[in-house]
């Protein structure tokens, strides 16, 4: 039996639609509400509006609940979301040293201006199953905030404080890699990306691309797969202002989104002779608080200014292209997709050059590499 | 200036579109656009207009060849396209007696993006009469076609010629006239001058 | 009464905005003009996975109006589950009319086939295309590929035609091979079978492809000059299906989908389903015709 792709093709869809709807509600649990998404699974929700490409966590959420938890059908809901809205401003450049920051660390340093602040992090726990999850009640959480208090720190305003790359910058350390690089400033979403692209449009792609791609590939570039290893200058997480300019041309604020960005310092040798070595950065932003995609990405902007040839994360097309989550994801699927037709053709061409070796009567390799003897006889 | 009432940014769009699609795609064939009580400048053709319209927003520019601020003005706020110089405009207004120096100098695209040459919208008096007739082969045209324009300097049509020998690069004609009648030839056409 | 319309879905007549519908418009008159070119254009993202056919409904939902008769089909299937989902979201986008019947159709969108049947001046033809560029297979990149058509630098390919003669004995590209479009540009066919490619060219109606993985755009206008890449001893052919019949029609001169029963039996029936529709009940068939058909024994 198996999926015939042929009549009934409509009725079989509709059933398909149905049954995996089925699938979500059979249970008969009680409806995850999009709040309890929005709160509890927060790094989920930051993810799929990342790659997704909106800031927007109630629809992030609300996708994630559509597509039962597969962050790449839910990143790819919103991407479709984002056509149907009408484009009416670009903000104004936001500066994040007007983060209002909840985390900012740098390995680079010991102290830093305004101090290490770890913020919500699991990077030191340990990762010990915590069964007493399924026994979570209201109750359990209204004591642990009970006893939490009010201790959380309000974000701290980074103003006042100097970012760890205006240090280096200061001290003359820190160089632009290339004087003359592009400095195009292209909105990949209304135009396709060309090669060589310039850095803007491969800081945007890279905004959201897929954090699993960008991962592998710089990963990929500190196993000696690049020419480029890191440390993190700083990264911060927190929330930044955004303003537009309004068709009077009065540049009006119209809220906060999260964000976590990442400076990543390394060591530039010298080009020339005579030149002297200096440090050079890569840069990653992303929404919400995903600290690995803001380091991959960092990792990989400076790996591409270098390009040397050999290595995948050092390859504009190969980094940009194939991190593309949702072309990554439909391409590849799209192998379901019959192609009987395309097999059919080459049926007929594999079958036409078994009739000619039989023909010849001997075995197709040899006959083939007859026929390279006989390309090769002098005239 | 005002915004024209009657033109429906969505069915007018797409059905113009249709007709222009249509006439680009088989060079010297008139094609009529459904009429409708536009007032546009003078010295621009409903046609025109209409082509205008379809095309037109804020992602492109335009040139008004002659620097009529009316008939830009016009482009502006019914499209809310931005004026460019001629050398850069992706949409060039003109008409059909202009000077060769126009074709001369609109873009024409490169070598590796010829998308990037222009667009002439070329107003003349009349589409199908006249005494310069042209003879167009090439892509989109069965054999040979022949076309009756009057209001078209044969200057123009020679600077056109020269300017998409070079193709791929070049840029695409789209002619309109007062009776809302429009044809085109594109930079794949070979003109000959009868 | 305030009603509360933040979950109301509503939709764009064709689901795109009309800026975006603008620009595809502008993009495929500049791919008419310049037969074979691939325009890159920005492919918004569509409620249809990348690779299953966004392109080709970037080109329909940016041309089509209240009147089109919509035809679309899969491997030469109306029925094909992702025809049938497609056609499904242009209807509810645009609620224009849909039909199976080839003749009957103004727009017709395919996926890797062109109809049997003859397609006609007052129809358009959108191909979804999953990889525009023909070069891909002989050089990766980008940058170079765009250079490559730029100065119609096409040795690479050639000589890939050449090494695949000589290893065995004919150029074993099967669906998608490449034409040259108007003596210039090299041209993906996109997975069409060798027997439809003889129709491309010269024809009455203009072939539009949309590649919206890749965010290229390309068009053959009708009676453009459109010939496979061939060596003069060494030329194109259509499949040869060798005098297999369809055996719910005893038709021979169309392309058959070889089909495997539960015993392991095999067959062959008509792959374009509306046609086979047709030959079964007896309705009037208008197929298309050129040199390759005309030489197949009757």
């Amino acid at each position: 039996m198996g999926y015939v792709a042929v009549k009934g093709g409509a009725d079989a869809i509709a059933h398909a639609r149905e049954l995996v709807e089925f699938y979500r509600l059979r249970e008969q649990t009680p409806p995850v509400t999009v709040r309890q998404i929005s709160s509890q699974m927060r790094l989920a929700v930051d993810k799929v509006m990342g790659e997704g490409g909106l800031y927007a966590p109630e629809y992030a959420a609300i996708a994630l609940k559509q597509s039962e938890g597969e962050v790449f059908e839910a990143a790819f809901i919103l991407r479709a979301f984002i056509t149907t809205l009408q484009r009416r401003y670009y903000s104004e450049t936001i500066d994040t040293r007007e983060m209002f920051i909840r985390r900012k660390i740098s390995a680079s340093f010991r102290e830093i201006p305004g101090g290490q602040v770890l913020g919500p992090t699991r990077d030191y726990t340990q990762r010990l199953l915590d069964t007493s999850l399924a026994e979570e009640t209201a109750e359990t959480v209204s004591q642990f905030l009970t006893k939490f208090g009010d201790r959380a720190e309000k974000p701290v305003e980074a103003g006042p404080y100097d970012k760890v790359v205006d240090l280096l910058r200061r001290e003359g350390l820190l160089k632009p890699v290339n004087a003359d690089e592009d400095r195009a400033l292209k909105d990949i979403t209304r135009e396709a990306i060309r090669f060589p692209a310039p850095r803007s449009a491969r800081l945007q792609m890279m905004a959201r691309a897929e954090t699993g791609g960008l991962m592998a590939l710089g990963y990929s570039s500190l196993r000696g797969f690049g020419n480029t290893h890191p440390i993190v200058g700083e990264l911060r997480y927190g929330s930044v202002p955004v303003r537009v300019k309004d068709p009077t041309g009065r540049v009006r604020y119209i809220g906060r989104i999260e964000v976590t960005e990442a400076e990543m310092v390394t060591e530039m040798p010298s080009g020339k002779k005579n030149e002297v070595p200096h440090f050079t950065m890569g840069y990653g932003l992303c929404f919400g608080q995903n600290d690995t995609k803001a380091i991959n990405m960092g990792i990989l902007d400076r790996n591409m200014r270098s390009p040397d040839g050999r290595s995948p994360a050092t390859d504009q097309e190969f980094v940009l292209y194939h991190t593309e989550g949702v072309e990554g994801m439909g391409f590849t699927n799209h192998l379901k997709l019959p192609h009987y037709v395309s097999f059919q053709a080459s049926l007929s061409n594999v079958r036409a050059a078994m009739r000619r070796a039989d023909a010849a009567n001997v075995a197709p390799e040899v006959s083939a590499a007859n026929g390279r003897e006989n390309a090769k006889e002098p005239a | 200036m005002q915004r024209e009432t009657v033109y429906d940014p969505v069915f007018d769009a797409q059905q113009h579109y249709r007709v222009l699609l249509d006439a680009m795609a088989r060079p010297g064939k008139i094609n009529i656009l459904p009429g409708m009580p536009l007032t546009p400048p003078p010295g621009l053709s409903g046609a025109a207009a209409l082509v205008g319209f379809a095309l037109l927003d804020g992602d492109v520019s335009f040139c008004v060849e002659g620097g009529d601020a009316a008939i830009a003005r016009y482009l502006a706020v019914n499209t809310a396209s931005r004026q460019e110089d001629l050398a850069n405009a992706d949409f060039v207004f003109a008409v059909g007696l202009a000077l060769p120096a126009v074709v001369e100098r609109m873009k024409k695209g490169s070598l590796s993006y010829p998308d990037e040459g222009a667009t002439l919208v070329l107003d003349v008096d009349g589409l199908g009469v006249g005494q310069l007739s042209l003879t167009l082969t090439g892509p989109g045209v069965k054999g040979r076609k022949t076309i009756s324009v009057s209001g078209l300097s044969l200057s123009l049509v020679e600077a056109l010629q020269e300017c998409n020998a070079e193709f791929p690069l070049g840029v695409d004609l789209v002619m309109t006239d007062a009776s809302f009648r429009v044809a085109c030839i594109p930079r794949s056409s070979r003109v000959q001058i009868n | 009464m305030i009603e509360n319309t933040k979950y109301k879905n509503r939709w764009n007549f064709a689901f795109i905005d009309e800026s975006t519908k603008k620009e595809i418009r502008r993009k495929l008159l500049k791919a008419v003009a310049i037969p074979g070119y691939q325009c890159p254009y920005s492919s918004p993202e569509m409620p249809i996975s990348r690779g299953w056919g966004t392109g080709g409904l970037h080109v329909t939902l940016a041309i089509i109006g209240r009147e089109d008769i919509f035809k679309i089909i899969d491997q030469g299937s109306d029925a094909s589950v992702n025809a049938c989902n497609l056609r499904d979201f242009v209807h509810a986008m645009t609620g224009c009319g849909t039909t199976f019947d080839t003749r009957k159709a103004t727009l017709i969108q395919t996926r890797h086939r062109i109809t049997e049947e003859a397609l006609t001046d007052k129809q358009i033809y959108v191909l979804q295309v999953p990889q525009p560029e023909p070069l891909r297979s002989v050089e990766r990149y980008e940058y170079r590929t765009r250079q490559m058509h730029g100065e119609a630098d096409y040795a690479k390919m050639w000589v890939s035609l050449y090494e695949s003669y000589v290893r065995h004995g004919d150029i074993l590209l099967g669906a998608g091979y490449p034409v040259r479009v108007n003596g210039r540009y090299i041209m993906a066919t996109t997975p069409i079978p060798r027997w439809d490619i003889p129709n491309l060219h010269q024809a009455e109606t203009p072939y539009l492809f949309g590649a919206g993985r890749e965010k290229r755009l390309y068009a053959i206008p009708p009676h453009t000059t459109v010939e496979p890449l061939e060596f003069e001893d060494v030329r194109f052919h259509i499949e040869d299906f060798s005098g297999a019949l369809c055996y719910q029609t005893g038709y021979g001169k169309a392309f058959l989908d070889e089909i495997y029963g539960d015993d392991g039996s095999r067959q062959w029936v008509v792959n374009d389903s509306n046609f086979l529709d047709k030959l079964k009940n007896g309705e009037t068939i208008v197929p298309f015709m050129n040199p390759y058909l005309e030489k197949l024994p009757s």
